[in-house]
């Protein structure tokens, strides 16, 4: 099982170096939106890894393989989802080695660091988004899955969205008001594990319908 | 004689196409060839035998287990090699060793640096930078290197050259000296079985025309030659396939004795190779067809 991570790290060892460089693009682009750069930053680069471990896969039509080695396919299935994990560290760590140099040569732009609750969210947005994504990639392959990216996108953007309006509504206002001031009654980490434990339910949930899908996918 | 490999009333069916109940067996310790031409069959009976594509009915037994009950401790002792190789085209050839090494029980490092010396291949290259008669040597020195009992290969001499597709067959016949090892290759490439094949198994249009050792097969099977005024309704039963001009005939029967019983002194009969008789069962079957 480790052996799947650790091969889905080194077929993109250049992607990790592209990645970094994505991390030091992202500073300067994003540097006037405040608290959004790291959760925005780390979040795509999880999202990218993602989409290449699973386009080495396609390319080379590696599926083959894996299953004609003596691997089951839970564990196939199951170490793309804990890669997931991986791939926020390995993201962390560079959206702090970026800003840390950035900071370091004292280039004169506005660099946010990364605090514990932006990793919290980006957590919870990777597990939300690969919750979506990964059984469609198991469904229909990664090319085709491919066209779902946009829809995936607008989605992302449409949802906060529609929450916001939902909140100019005085029918669902107060609700809402209700809530955030049940929350913020809340401690930090009690919110953060809440927001955790949510998005570890939603991911499980997600890698049973993944596991279902490819076990009766035929190559 | 105890079976490594059992396929018993084997039924897979796609849209335009469908293995028919496909049955055969082989014996622990010998080589068999899966021969056919393409879109015959072969590589959906391997995939089917890998689980690779799921069975709509009949059985498989490899070492006398269910392919699917006992999938994982199955496949630790087959070896695989498939027309393409499907690793990581991006890694070296001892990274991918690396990945693959540690899903087999009994895998050997010092029995995969002796492949890759003797197969010459250079651990730090990249396996997108090798020919294909490289890659095919690296797929084999994998699928060797954890010892198994049974090698089952997809056309792996296809758009090799005559020399690899000879190392090859080299190689399988060394490997076949200890008793242990069993291979099952599919090829269209019938030559290959002339030189190493004891049993051979021929697929057509998703049915098995015959399994049997080869010896028994170019014993049993004629080229009959002679006069057109020979053949009637009744002698052409005889013919798996059959051909035809003004200056005579030639066919192919699966029984000589018979022929020569049918025909007398008539006709001349030539030992038919394994091309001969998949070229008049193919056509031999199209020749009915035509006639109908």
């Amino acid at each position: 099982m480790l052996n799947l991570i650790i091969k889905d790290i080194l077929v993109q060892k250049k992607s990790l170096l592209f990645a970094l460089g994505y991390c030091f693009f992202l500073v300067f682009v994003f540097q006037s939106l405040e608290g959004v750069t790291p959760v925005a930053a780390t979040t795509a680069m999880v999202y990218l890894l993602i989409q290449y471990s699973f386009a080495y896969e396609d390319k080379n039509k590696s599926d083959i393989m894996l299953n004609s080695l003596p691997i089951s396919r839970k564990e196939i299935v199951l170490a793309k989802y804990l890669s997931i994990f991986v791939y926020i560290g390995l993201a962390v760590l560079a959206y702090m080695v970026a800003t840390l140099l950035v900071s370091a040569i004292k280039i004169p732009i506005r660099v946010e660091f990364l605090s514990l609750q932006g990793i919290t969210i980006s957590l919870v947005l990777v597990s939300l988004m690969s919750s979506i994504y990964l059984p469609i990639i198991f469904r229909i392959g990664y090319l085709r899955a491919k066209m779902f990216n946009m829809i995936l996108f607008l989605l992302f953007f449409c949802i906060p969205m529609g929450l916001a309006s939902l909140y100019k509504n005085p029918k669902y206002s107060t609700a809402i008001d209700d809530i955030i001031r049940e929350l913020s009654s809340w401690s930090d980490w009690q919110i953060a594990s809440m927001l955790a434990v949510i998005a570890l339910l939603i991911l499980s949930f997600s890698y049973s319908i993944s596991l279902n899908i490819y076990r009766n996918r035929e190559f | 004689m105890e079976n490594i490999l059992e396929v018993k009333k084997l039924r897979k069916s796609f849209k335009n196409f469908a293995l028919d109940d496909i049955s055969f067996t082989l014996p622990k310790g010998y080589i068999m060839g899966f021969i056919g031409p393409n879109g015959a069959g072969k590589s959906t009976t391997i995939k089917l035998i890998m689980n690779l594509l799921k069975k709509e009915s009949g059985h498989i037994n490899i070492f006398g287990m269910d392919h699917i009950r006992h999938e994982r401790e199955i496949k630790n002792r087959i070896g695989f090699v498939y027309d393409e190789n499907h690793f990581y085209e991006e890694l070296t050839l001892r990274e991918m060793k690396c990945i693959i090494a540690p899903f087999y029980k009994s895998w050997c490092d010092k029995l995969f640096d002796k492949y890759m010396k003797i197969f010459k291949l250079p651990a730090n290259k990249k396996i997108k930078e090798l020919s294909k008669g490289m890659k095919m040597k690296y797929s084999l020195a994998v699928a060797l290197s954890h010892d198994p009992e049974l090698l089952i290969m997809d056309e792996p001499t296809s758009g090799l050259d005559p020399i690899v597709r000879s190392e090859l067959l080299d190689i399988l016949s060394d490997l076949i000296q200890d008793e242990n090892k069993s291979v099952f290759f599919s090829t269209h490439i019938t030559s290959d079985l002339d030189k190493v094949a004891d049993y051979v198994t021929f697929i057509h249009d998703g049915s098995i025309i015959l399994s049997a050792t080869k010896d028994d097969i170019l014993d049993n099977y004629g080229i009959v030659k002679g006069g057109t005024d020979l053949l009637n309704d009744h002698t052409q039963k005889a013919f798996i396939g059959i051909r035809k001009n003004i200056f005579g005939f030639e066919g192919l029967v699966d029984d000589r004795v018979k022929a020569r019983n049918l025909f007398k002194d008539n006709i001349i009969i030539d030992k038919p190779n394994l091309e001969d008789i998949m070229l008049y069962t193919v056509r031999g079957n199209q020749y009915a067809q035509s006639n109908h």
